[in-house]
């Protein structure tokens, strides 16, 4: 567990990246009270309440551009494909795994709207 | 031990200006392809970082302008993502300050880097800073005031004259950082402070009478020109702005000067008004010499600008860095 955030296992949903509280349904977005600016190699985001920044690279910068609206973790797959490994199942995880450093790094939450 | 400062070599400095104009619209500067050689290669990193151009300089490597090692590569994303991070905690400073001002109903405007970067720049992300300014009305003074953020009652401009909170626009414009508020001047009173910067580093290197500069000195050019090519710039309130403040010379003689600088060909409403300002026709008794020059696409960039340009960026080049390499290459 990293950062109050539950970890999946590989034979979890797909659509929920955290176990707890999250429905299979549950859409992703960027936090909105963090500072981030692109950079040449990915994004790097601060958290308003965090004391250091994190540089997004690669899957992860990806995904940051993505979620500029609330989507769904299945959603994700297609524009990310690139990214991702080609085995479904395993595209899946990652991407799972991508999402909850996110959220654990306050770069990314649940979103609340319907 | 005192190391003496190496001159940086001609081909180094060469390299500054047309960094500085790297991913700028309408800029005709190429970058030479050549891979750095190791002792280049470091002082160029170390002079890009001191003069603010890490971003710029990231970008052409990332785009393959520059032919970089992998060791280079690797080396420049770390140090840009340091830059970006370090501008990231100074705009954080920013919304906490700004939070605290108007809580205490403290009318204050966020001045400087980031809101030029926010506001001005198409790839905002490319202008890295460590500081910000904090305008604030007289009362705001006494709170305490975070690292990266200068406070400040007024701004001194050229000429003497000072400027506070109230010979800014009203309603302040609102820059959002992390869905928090922050006021900050319009995008035109940014472009005529930023070419009051340029116009400061200018005065202080041809020796004239003027406060010691703080170095913005190429980076404080890139500012001036990409406010200046903003779409939002609107050139009638830069000149009333100017006006009002009694700012027209230096301001109209920045803008002039960067468009030469950067070889920009794009020719605006604002860049005409400027070069009529600061380069008036010439007498009729030296256009005797030889008739006018036909009119035509402008050209490249003269080289005894180029020339005189390196001169510049050769005395804003940091000793500090230059002995540092001088020290590097003497322990070889």
């Amino acid at each position: 567990m990293t950062g109050g955030v539950e970890s999946s296992s590989p034979s979890s949903s797909s659509s929920s990246p955290s176990r707890s509280g999250s429905s299979a349904a549950a859409r992703w977005e960027r936090s909105s009270e963090v500072l981030w600016r692109r950079t040449a190699s990915g994004v790097a985001v601060l958290p308003i309440d965090s004391s250091a920044a994190v540089t997004l690279e690669g899957l992860h910068a990806a995904l940051w551009e993505a979620l500029v609206r609330p989507v769904p973790v299945d959603a994700l797959v297609d524009p990310l494909a690139t990214f991702l490994p080609d085995e479904s199942a395993a595209a899946a995880r990652e991407l799972n795994e991508a999402v909850r450093f996110m959220v654990a790094a306050g770069a990314v939450r649940e979103s609340v709207e319907p | 031990m005192s190391v003496q400062a190496a001159p940086v070599p001609a081909h180094i400095n060469g390299l500054l200006v047309p960094l500085a104009a790297h991913g700028l619209a309408g800029s005709r500067f190429d970058l030479p392809k050549e891979p750095f050689a190791s002792d280049d290669w470091f002082l160029l990193v170390q002079i890009c970082r001191s003069l603010g151009l890490l971003g710029m300089l990231a970008v052409a490597g990332q785009r393959g302008d520059v032919t970089l090692s992998p060791a280079q590569a690797e080396e420049l994303a770390v140090l840009e993502a340091e830059a970006a991070g370090l501008s990231l905690l100074v705009e954080q400073r920013v919304v906490r300050l700004s939070a605290l001002l108007a809580a205490a109903g403290v009318a204050h405007r966020l001045l400087g880097a980031p809101p030029r970067a926010r506001l001005g720049y198409r790839q905002p992300g490319v202008r890295t800073f460590e500081t910000a300014t904090m305008l604030v009305e007289p009362s705001g003074l006494e709170l305490a005031v975070p690292w990266g953020v200068a406070v400040e009652r007024v701004l001194r401009l050229p000429g003497g004259r000072m400027i506070g909170i109230g010979d800014l626009a009203q309603p302040p414009r609102q820059l959002a950082l992390a869905d928090h508020p922050v006021p900050t001047a319009s995008p035109e009173e940014h472009l005529v402070l930023a070419c009051l910067d340029v116009a400061q580093v200018t005065a202080s290197r041809n020796g004239t009478a003027s406060p010691v500069a703080s170095g913005p000195g190429l980076v404080a050019q890139r500012d001036v020109a990409e406010l200046a090519l903003s779409k939002e710039i609107d050139t009638a309130r830069v000149q009333q702005t100017a006006e009002a403040w009694g700012v027209v010379n230096p301001v109209a003689r920045a803008l002039a000067e960067v468009w030469e600088l950067f070889g920009l060909a794009d020719r605006t409403r604002l860049s005409v008004w400027a070069h009529r300002i600061a380069d008036p026709p010439a007498p009729a008794v030296r256009t005797a010499a030889g008739p006018p020059a036909p009119p035509g696409p402008a050209p490249r960039v003269r080289s005894s600008m180029v020339n005189r340009v390196v001169r510049k960026v050769h005395r804003l080049s940091p000793s500090k860095v230059v002995a540092r390499a001088a020290a590097r290459r003497s322990t070889k």
